[in-house]
């Protein structure tokens, strides 16, 4: 079984106001074990409707979506996603360790292994000095990384993240970059990641996908082949300069396609 | 590790913030104390010098002499209504709980009762202690209905809206996470609760020395509002207001022991410890 996600023309049309709207229609999308990939696109395309199908949150209108070669649903059942959101959604009442705990404790993991692995994920994150800790107690990056820890901590096969670190400033977003490349390197997981920036697409994939709104669909592929981790000169570099260019150039090709359609 | 990102906080200790914030609400005490320096003296000088008639409002040493003087029935009486009132907010909360998850996990019933409940809240309850008395007698027993129906309204409906109050990513956070609808309840909504929960006690802690008072104005042979009823009608203006005075101390113990176990319980939130 090679591939860890797979979306066959999926559709899916929510009931709005203004009658039903298609967000996605006829989208396929298929993502091998350990790859990384991102889907960039502008606001409405879709991105983060895709991550929900393929965690179960919605269901799709037509259309299938695999997850490991089954449902959705029973990936969840199996804890094989774990999913990173926009803002880190820790629960404000627990401290760093008890919110890496909570997966575990809602999987019935014995107590005992249950610390092992949240402290020693929290140590993956560097965050080791700080389990004691609420979440209002720490910088946006550290609860992101938190974050992360939580979704990481079960082992999932694929690990999704809905623009992380969208709202982190420029240099902590570098940082969370590199260290995002480092465990990913580390680990055997796949990834399906949206975000708005292209730059962060192109350093952390090894596929960036570009979508257009109204319906979502995808405008382009593009492979990434810069070895890892991929840091200094090589953001300047011509090669790595020339794919930002391209994508870019499709995104807007994408936001233009929008406007026309747009009434 | 290429990441240093700073806390944007100092990492304290959460205990210790406590400590440090009880000294600091000490010392900002001072402006209140000087404000009732103020009222006091005024309230002095318009009694003795300024011609203030004694029926309308003691001088303030009337009433504190009146306390020394006949402590004995100030304080029988205030633990009569301690009593009634602690007891009628204990049954009023536990009963509210009870009601608030089981509409919670039924939403049909929910929608039938969601509008009886807010007229709940809304009629002046305190109207249907005559009804209670009947019912339930002169004693204390009555009071304590009548505390527990005005305890009960605030929580159910604060407790209800809080266990709806989690955030909609961390139900889905929750569902991506396989958590069963029972974990779901205990380790998300139960906790996102308790500062609606918290804030609907500090509500129900006056409202039920309220009731207690005013039931016993209706019918009682003990109490704070009776004795400020028998006081009434032989014109003793100072022990009723030295009754008042009780009545508000006891409101007053039960809203800080209230704020007491709130902080206890939810230190992570911000109506409590560090900002």
């Amino acid at each position: 079984m090679e591939e860890a996600v797979c979306v066959r023309n999926l559709s899916i049309t929510f009931q709005s106001a203004s009658g039903p709207l298609t967000v996605l229609s006829e989208f396929d999308l298929s993502i091998k074990r350990n790859e990384f990939v991102s889907l960039i696109g502008p606001s409405g395309c879709g991105k983060t409707t895709v991550l929900r199908c393929v965690a179960n949150l919605i269901k799709p209108s037509a259309g299938e979506v695999e997850v490991n070669g089954m449902p959705p649903q029973e990936a969840v059942k199996r804890r094989q996603i774990g999913y990173v959101f926009q803002s880190a959604t820790l629960l404000e009442w627990r401290n760093v360790l008890k919110n890496v705990l909570l997966p575990l404790e809602l999987a019935g993991v014995n107590r005992k292994t249950a610390m092992l692995r949240a402290q020693a994920m929290i140590e993956r994150v560097g965050l080791s000095g700080f389990t004691k800790h609420y979440p209002r107690q720490l910088s946006g990056g550290m609860q992101q990384r938190v974050a992360i820890a939580r979704a990481m901590v079960m082992e999932p096969d694929i690990i999704l993240m809905d623009e992380p670190f969208a709202a982190l400033d420029e240099m902590t977003r570098d940082d969370m970059n590199q260290w995002l490349t480092e465990i990913f390197l580390a680990t055997e997981s796949t990834v399906l990641f949206v975000t708005h920036n292209i730059r962060e697409a192109i350093q952390l994939s090894d596929r960036v996908v570009v979508m257009a709104a109204r319906p979502g669909r995808i405008i382009k592929d593009f492979r990434v082949d810069f070895p890892r981790p991929r840091t200094g000169e090589l953001l300047f570099s011509p090669e790595f300069t020339k794919l930002r260019q391209d994508a870019e150039e499709s995104l807007y090709s994408a936001a233009h396609a929008m406007r026309k359609v747009a009434p | 590790m290429s990441t240093n990102t700073a806390p944007t906080k100092q990492p304290v200790n959460l205990k210790k913030n406590t400590a440090n914030k009880a000294r600091a609400t000490l010392v900002g005490l001072w402006p209140a104390v000087l404000v009732a320096v103020i009222v006091v003296g005024l309230w002095y000088s318009a009694s003795n010098f300024w011609g203030l008639p004694r029926y309308i409002l003691p001088s303030p040493d009337l009433i504190v002499m009146e306390a020394i003087e006949n402590p004995d029935s100030l304080l029988r009486n205030g633990w009569v209504t301690f009593q009634e009132a602690l007891a009628g907010f204990t049954f009023g909360v536990l009963a509210a709980v009870f009601v608030a998850l089981l509409l919670d996990s039924w939403r049909f019933l929910e929608k039938g009762t969601s509008p009886y409940l807010i007229i709940g809240l809304n009629v002046p309850i305190v109207a249907i202690a005559p009804a209670v008395i009947i019912w339930f007698g002169f004693g204390m027993a009555s009071k304590i209905v009548v505390a527990a129906i005005l305890t009960f309204f605030p929580v159910v409906i604060y407790t209800l809206k809080g266990l709806k109050s989690a955030d909609r990513r961390e139900v889905d956070l929750f569902s991506v996470l396989s958590a069963s609808r029972f974990q779901e309840l205990i380790k998300l909504r139960m906790p996102s609760s308790l500062p609606f929960f918290f804030a609907a006690l500090r509500v129900a802690s006056a409202a039920s020395v309220l009731a207690a008072v005013v039931a016993e104005f209706i019918q009682a042979n003990a109490g704070i509002g009776y004795l400020i009823l028998t006081a009434a009608y032989t014109n003793n203006t100072p022990r009723i207001w030295a009754a008042v005075a009780v009545s508000a101390t006891i409101a007053l113990i039960f809203y800080g022991i209230v704020t007491l176990v709130e902080r206890k319980v939810i230190p992570w939130h911000s109506s409590v410890g560090p900002e």
